[in-house]
């Protein structure tokens, strides 16, 4: 999902700072999914409450009002919900081929791995005692492995965006009132969907859906300097929440810091729920994106720096590098897990992961502008790949 | 000069014989972890009370079993079963305490989930008098992905009904294994135990991290390949395991 460039009655210049964080965020999304990898110390997840996830969900949110907005009032209501259930058709695709390569790892690893001092971790695997079952139900995006419940998150969420496109235009307040109901059944009651065997949605849609709105009304109010208004005191609070989540990360690692975080504190803040979305989390990534948007201007030069251009290509095709990021993590770390690998080898798998991940966005952006160069094929021009 | 060779000489094997001596004193133990993994936050009351009164502690383990009673050969056409650390934990907590007598009761069963155990709870502590609980919890909630919310309530329940009943408690979480760890995510249930366990006042053996430290200090293996070295090794972590959880018990017993 990309936003194009207007072309039309006011020109906005191109937001690149959306493309640069999601691409960090994928980056991220791949470096988390390999345990035991010194580099993911780096993302932001170590920082603060929230993770990668909650920026790709709120980008996810604003570049599809970006993608789509302006077509409401031109195409109607009708094509853009074609546009974006034909956009969930293709998520649904990529979450089945993720499946599949899961399941080689499951497999790979049934057959090699028959230590007896795991036979519990094991025993369990419920994937060859009744493949119609699994495979019927993996089909339901009802079963899902580790890592693999992002894109079914992201799907029930684009499934409810023409609605949500047309309320936020026509009704706003409709659509935040409905928005805060929903987060509030989730946080206070536990409504969730289940998945099976059993258990519930890792994401429940009802309680990240709040990020998603979010991000679509911030597409909406998109070049508008809503935010740039001189607001100090907003980014002094937001500064000094994430220096004191910082701080309590920092104290889950070295011990003796934990006296010093406060046990009232500790009560009221735990369990930082990630499942419904938890106020803090939710509250973090805000204050993160509030600080990031005020530091980082649209115009920087920084974001025409030839290193970070790299990211920005990888921001612009989030679908296809998510996917990769995914494969190259499970292929990552089965390497990792098959060489028994210490820290130049996970640094390395790390890199090669990265490289591999930007070299394939360069690829799609050549291919596309490719694409793009053949003789008019009116209409046609880039929305989703 | 003759007198200050003697004196040099004295003064090297003075500076020479600490080390040596220290190092013949302490061979480097193999279930040796560093510090902040053998922390032991929480005093055990009971365990105290039955030590100073020189009677037997009473255990009793609950909670999903790494491993039942998985059988493997052995290399020589037998078969044997596999031992889990509260088989250990008898000779472990006599070898570090001579003349204290303890005495297991393993009720640890397969794909036990927290809420199954919860459920049983009463019946299981009716079956004492015990002095404390060992809970081995996170296995199977984290493979079958239970929601974790509902891990954490049932865990902080049973954890309420041991305290209500005066008993000590000690949490254990999970196994490692880089191959275990690429199909599963066990985080978000370590987080909630050691949350849970800081806030309810029970300590936890983090097998988690102290497999995590053997395997990434080469102390066993996890992917060998034979079926002997495979046995050596389980029985190697698991009788460390139980070597821990017996230092663990013993301190906060206020005796170690």
């Amino acid at each position: 999902m990309e936003q194009r460039e207007e072309s039309g009655k006011k020109a906005i210049p191109r937001e690149y700072r959306l493309d640069f964080f999601r691409g960090l965020a994928l980056f991220s999304i791949f470096l988390d999914h390999i345990p035991g990898n010194v580099v993911n110390w780096l993302t932001v997840r170590n920082f603060g409450f929230s993770d990668a996830s909650e920026a790709f969900v709120f980008i996810a949110g604003y570049s599809a009002v970006l993608a789509y907005g302006r077509r409401l009032g031109e195409d109607g209501f009708l094509f853009v919900t074609a546009r974006v259930y034909k956009r969930c058709w293709q998520l649904y695709v990529a979450q089945l081929l993720l499946f599949m390569v899961f399941t080689a790892q499951v497999a790979y690893t049934a057959a090699t791995f028959n230590n007896p001092m795991y036979a519990e971790e094991m025993g369990i695997v419920s994937f060859f005692e009744a493949p119609h079952v699994t495979l019927m139900q993996a089909l339901l995006l009802k079963f899902r492995p580790t890592n693999m419940d992002i894109l079914p998150l992201y799907i029930v969420l684009l499934l409810g965006f023409p609605l949500l496109l047309l309320g936020l235009k026509r009704v706003p307040a409709v659509v935040v009132l409905a928005s805060a109901a929903g987060y509030a059944a989730a946080n206070l009651e536990g409504w969730n969907l289940p998945t099976w065997p059993d258990g519930t949605w890792l994401f429940n849609p009802l309680g990240w859906q709040a990020l998603f709105v979010a991000g679509a009304a911030a597409g909406l109010a998109h070049g508008e300097d809503w935010l740039s208004r001189g607001r100090r005191t907003l980014l002094v609070l937001s500064a000094a929440y994430l220096a004191a989540a910082f701080f309590i990360v920092l104290s889950w690692r070295l011990p003796a810091l934990e006296p010093l975080v406060p046990g009232i504190v500790q009560s009221v803040l735990y369990p930082i729920d990630k499942t419904n979305l938890s106020p803090f989390r939710l509250l973090h990534f805000l204050a993160l994106a509030y600080v990031a948007v005020r530091v980082i201007r649209a115009d920087t030069v920084l974001l025409r720096q030839p290193l970070v251009q790299p990211v920005i290509r990888c921001g612009q095709h989030p679908l296809e590098i998510f996917c990769l990021g995914i494969f190259l993590s499970f292929a990552g770390h089965m390497l990792l897990v098959e060489l028994n690998a210490g820290v130049v080898w996970q640094v390395g798998v790390s890199l090669a992961g990265i490289g591999l991940m930007i070299a394939a966005a360069y690829y799609l952006t050549w291919y596309r502008r490719l694409d793009r160069k053949r003789p008019a094929r009116s209409g046609r021009e880039g929305e989703n790949r | 000069m003759k007198g200050w060779g003697i004196v040099l000489i004295a003064v090297l094997l003075l500076l020479v014989a600490p080390g040596r001596q220290g190092r013949c004193d302490e061979p480097a133990d193999p279930c040796d972890v560093p510090e902040d993994l053998s922390l032991v936050n929480f005093p055990a009351d009971h365990v105290y009370d039955r030590i100073h009164a020189n009677q037997p502690i009473r255990l009793l383990v609950i909670g999903s079993t790494s491993s039942s009673s998985a059988t493997i050969w052995s290399g020589r056409g037998q078969v044997s079963a596999f031992r889990a650390f509260p088989r250990f934990l008898e000779g472990a907590m006599a070898a570090l305490r001579p003349g204290l007598r303890t005495v297991v009761t393993d009720r640890t069963a397969a794909g036990q989930t927290v809420t199954m155990v919860l459920a049983q709870l009463p019946s299981l502590l009716a079956q004492g008098p015990f002095d404390l609980v060992v809970w081995e919890a996170g296995t199977t909630d984290a493979v079958r992905r239970l929601d974790v919310n509902a891990f954490g309530d049932s865990l902080d329940e049973g954890l309420k009904l041991i305290a209500a009943k005066g008993l000590d408690a000690i949490l254990v979480d999970v196994q490692y294994s880089p191959q275990t760890d690429a199909l599963y995510d066990f985080q978000p249930y370590l987080d909630y135990l050691q949350e849970e366990a800081e806030s309810v006042g029970a300590n936890l053996l983090r097998r988690h991290e102290i497999m995590r430290f053997y395997v990434d200090n080469g102390r066993f293996d996890p992917g060998a390949p034979g079926p002997v070295e495979q046995m050596k090794n389980a029985t190697f972590v698991h009788q460390c395991l139980a070597k821990r959880l017996a230092t663990m018990i013993l301190t906060a017993g206020q005796v170690q």
